[in-house]
């Protein structure tokens, strides 16, 4: 690491200042941008160590640092279809996410985005 | 308690990587920054609040596109999330266009009825995550 900065506070000229726990705390900690047809592939991404392709419409998000805990806050949605983060699945070291299309099949959309907020371990 | 005061963070090493510390692990601050999110009225056509957006464009009934000030560097490399208030149910899930994720702005269908027809919406959000260009 070229340097180092500890500090509480951050502050702007003109923008005024921000605690630096609302940067640590409030950034993503991990985001997705995935390809969900064919093969499944990355497009871009942060803290992703790979996808498994569960299904149809079924998708799980592995992460290279885990979250802290099962608290955290995820959120996911498709560019064609319905999307929901699939109950019960949720693990520190990964998630799920399920598409649906109009007439609540399973089905692949070509792009989901999936991401989460919260502390890592 | 220590504090900053500085307009601009750039990296040392490599001026678009600052790492930031949360327990043990250090992740890329820049990346996992939200770059733009909004909150859009779509019954008026009118933001309540947002950063990163120079403008909305009512496409149609149900269907808008945020049109971003700084661009981010690759068409549907970012990562996107979105919500939607609505007075009553039901309604079916919100979604982005299809190959309407670009790097100047990004297109949306908040909600839409049970028919299947899309419906403007008291309030909407979203945020993106990724890299400006």
């Amino acid at each position: 690491m070229a340097g180092k900065i500890i500090a509480d506070t951050l502050e702007h000229s003109t923008a005024g200042s921000i605690a630096t726990n609302y940067v640590v705390n409030g950034v993503e900690k991990c985001w997705v941008n995935l390809n969900g047809t064919g093969t499944i592939a990355i497009r871009g991404s942060l803290n992703v160590a790979s996808l498994t392709d569960d299904g149809t419409g079924d998708y799980q998000i592995n992460y290279v640092s885990a979250a802290a805990d099962l608290n955290y806050s995820s959120r996911a949605v498709s560019n064609q279809y319905h999307c929901i983060i699939t109950n019960g699945l949720k693990a520190t070291s990964s998630n799920n996410v399920r598409t649906y299309n109009s007439s609540h099949s399973s089905d692949d959309p070509a792009q989901v985005n999936y991401g989460f907020l919260g502390d890592l371990a | 308690m220590s504090e900053i005061k500085v307009d601009t963070l750039t990296g040392k090493t490599s001026a678009g990587d600052i790492t930031v510390t949360d327990a043990s692990v250090t992740f890329k601050m820049q990346s996992a920054l939200n770059k733009m999110w909004v909150s859009y009225d779509g019954i008026n056509n009118s933001v309540f609040d947002s950063l990163n957006i120079a403008s909305v464009t009512d496409v149609a009934t149900g269907q808008y596109r945020y049109n971003f000030s700084n661009n981010f560097n690759a068409q549907e490399e970012y990562s996107s999330a979105m919500s939607v208030v609505l007075q009553s149910s039901p309604y079916m899930g919100s979604y982005t266009d299809n190959d309407d994720q670009l790097t100047s702005s990004i297109q949306i269908r908040p909600s839409r009825n049970t028919s299947g027809a899309n419906i403007d919406v008291t309030n909407t959000t979203m945020n993106c995550c990724g890299d400006l260009a």
